[in-house]
């Protein structure tokens, strides 16, 4: 174990990684003081560059992308209410008021140190739980893996929509865009039209691009929330930290949302702003005043943003374990993952231990890197919100065709963005999961091989391979319990009212 | 009254898997057999299987979202109805990128990435950024822009670029290479 950590530190440790890692960070913060433009936004960006790195160093890219733009929504937040990122609008409730009450220096140290402690603690949680979670999913056959496809489709069904049947609608849909092309069990080839393109199937990087990137820039034109319409006035930067006294009378808070943050973050779906929403709730309902939550309570600020940070870790986990991820960056980090030829799964544990403790070592240092530059740089960020939306646009576009073009050396697949970016758009006006596809089309392969292995080892296409293995009887059932997890909610609140 | 959003893309939604499921039948005859059973009962599994599985999940699904979608029936809310007028009034911005985008990946294979990318960009800030930026500056801003990125990933991270054809193949090379 300990030659892992080693071996860890010593490649994060050099030049390069760290010039990443300070790059990374700096690109997740811009990113975050971009309103509209979000965190996945960023990491959709850098496919580009990652081409040419090696898989831990995309990686450590990758996570310091991930961790920079959880972090830099608080700024926005705390001065002009605008959430730069979804899971900050937990910080405004309490982080506005401070700041209209002369308080912003304040709410900013308070913000940054318990961003980066929460950071830290879900990265603790993230290396004790990760090796123990991979150690127990070695045991995986076909049946298994299919059932954890399964499991994970219907928890990411929830990611980015309200409701659960749209999201596995846009998963099932997914999964058959999976299906295009040449089948891997049979080799005959599937919805092709006799095209070139389709016959070789569709990538996955295209279409995240396109439901990722373009079509939030298609929301934003048709939003009007570009750059340029926000009439801000940047104010002096000062921050102050807070006081030795102040974290002794706030560590129980900071303990409880530490550990909300980890376990929400934890479960495939849920993410950051629900670990913001659980852990500010529990901390108003357990406050003997709550009346004070909403009107510049330093503890508000401390709780919503120690537990978007610590979701960070807790997010990790089942990506680098099981290749599901728990959200649409990390969604985005196991297409990098599976672009390197890397599937996520307990035995890269063994096989790849550098890579995974590189990873973890990165994740730490993220945490650290990201409370100074917020600190140092925050007034740069906050300068981003003059930039015309005019010219992001057209970096992001740029950027995209190039990240593209260069997976297969196709034009085609830069008319698979541009459409999928339309596509991307009209699933979110009307409430489908973007997330949900994209993580459809990503497992949809191994999903297919492993149910035809698994079924062909029985004789029979029934669901018997699947319920009659303890694993993957459980992983079924867990998906279906969490599917129905809001019918049985609404069915408990609707019996309590009456 | 009237009826749920969700009807009209569950209806389209359905069509699309309806024609999907009818083209399983024209897929290739490959098949694969069971070997776990004895040679009398082994069952074959063709390329068309697993789409049709997954097809049948995606029919109860918008079956259920179609039900559900005819029995809630919400009320249009004033508020409803003018935020729709609202995003109505900027359709056009976002049109004009869609089919900037759309005339950007047409040309791109006749001219190549570095002088399509510089002209879209010019484009763009005729368009799009006509109220952000004077014409000058967004024109230049693009250019510095475009060769940046063409020198970084050309250049420096060794990318393929689309290079054009006819003349505008050798401006590409002289600016990749």
């Amino acid at each position: 174990m300990i030659e892992y950590w080693l071996m860890g530190i010593d490649l994060v440790f050099k030049w390069y990684s760290l010039v990443l890692l300070i790059g990374g960070v700096f690109i997740g913060l811009s990113f975050a003081a971009l309103p509209g433009l979000s965190n996945t936004a960023a990491l959709v960006l850098t496919i580009p560059f990652v081409y040419y790195m090696d898989p831990i160093s995309s990686m450590i890219f990758m996570a310091a992308i991930y961790g920079g733009g959880i972090h830099g929504g608080c700024m926005l937040a705390i001065l002009f209410k605008i959430p730069g990122e979804p899971q900050s609008a937990c910080t405004t409730f309490d982080g506005y008021p401070m700041a209209k009450q002369g308080r912003s220096a304040e709410a900013m140290g308070i913000a940054f140190l318990y961003s980066s402690l929460g950071g830290v603690f879900g990265v603790i949680a993230c290396i004790i739980f990760a090796p123990l979670l991979a150690k127990f999913a070695l045991a995986f056959g076909p049946a298994e893996y299919f059932a954890f496809v399964f499991f994970g489709l219907s928890v990411v069904s929830s990611v980015g929509t309200g409701s659960i049947l749209k999201g596995l609608i846009s998963g099932a849909f997914g999964v058959l865009l999976a299906t295009v092309g040449m089948s891997e069990t049979t080799g005959a080839f599937r919805y092709d039209f006799n095209t070139r393109i389709l016959k070789m199937g569709f990538e996955f990087v295209p279409i995240i691009m396109g439901v990722f990137a373009i079509s939030e820039l298609i929301k934003i034109l048709i939003e009007g929330k570009g750059t340029a319409q926000l009439d801000v006035s940047i104010p002096k930067w000062t921050v102050k930290l807070p006081s030795f006294k102040f974290m002794r009378e706030t560590k129980a808070t900071f303990l409880r949302s530490s550990i909300i943050g980890t376990l929400v973050g934890f479960l495939p779906g849920a993410g950051a702003t629900a670990s913001a929403f659980v852990a500010y709730g529990w901390e108003v309902r357990r406050s003997r005043h709550p009346e004070k939550y909403g009107k510049g309570e330093p503890r508000g600020v401390v709780a919503s943003e120690t537990a978007n940070n610590a979701s960070y870790g807790g997010a990790m986990i089942p990506m680098l374990t099981l290749g599901i991820p728990g959200s649409a960056s990390t969604a985005v980090m196991l297409g990098v993952l599976l672009l390197k030829g890397i599937q996520p799964s307990p035995i890269v544990f063994q096989q790849m231990p550098d890579l995974v403790y590189a990873v973890f070592v990165a994740m730490v240092l993220t945490n650290i890197i990201m409370f100074f530059e917020s600190i140092f740089f925050g007034r740069f960020y906050l300068n981003m919100l003059k930039l015309p939306f005019s010219i992001i646009a057209f970096i992001i576009v740029a950027l995209c065709s190039v990240g593209t073009f260069a997976i297969r050396n196709s034009i085609e697949d830069l008319w698979i963005m541009a459409i999928f970016g339309v596509i991307g758009y009209y699933m979110e006006k009307y409430g489908f999961s973007a997330a949900a596809l994209v993580l459809g089309v990503i497992l949809g392969r191994l999903a297919e091989s492993s149910f035809i292995q698994a079924v062909q080892g029985f004789g029979l296409i029934s669901p018997l391979p699947f319920l009659t293995r303890p694993i993957s009887a459980t992983l079924i059932l867990l998906g279906i319990l969490f599917l129905l997890l809001p019918v049985i909610q609404k069915y408990l609140s609707d019996r309590r009212i009456v | 009254m009237r009826k749920s959003k969700d009807l009209i893309p569950a209806l389209f939604l359905l069509m699309l898997a309806t024609f999907a499921f009818v083209l399983t039948f024209y897929f290739p005859e490959v098949a694969t057999w069971s070997t776990s059973t004895p040679a009398t009962d082994r069952f074959s599994v063709t390329g068309a299987t697993w789409p049709r599985i997954v097809l049948c999940v995606i029919f109860f699904l918008l079956i259920l979202l179609v039900i559900l979608s005819v029995l809630k029936k919400t009320p249009i809310a004033h508020e409803k109805i003018v935020e729709e007028a609202e995003s109505e009034k900027n359709l056009k911005p976002a049109i004009a990128f869609v089919l900037i985008l759309f005339c950007y990946l047409f040309l791109m294979e006749i001219l190549g990435f570095p002088l399509d990318t510089i002209l879209f960009g010019f484009v763009f800030c005729l368009t799009i950024g006509r109220k952000e930026l004077n014409v000058g500056k967004g024109c230049l801003i693009s250019f510095i822009i475009s060769i940046l990125i063409v020198l970084i990933f050309s250049r420096y991270l060794y990318l393929p670029l689309p290079k054009g054809t006819w003349i505008f193949r050798a401006f590409s090379e002289f600016v990749m290479f």
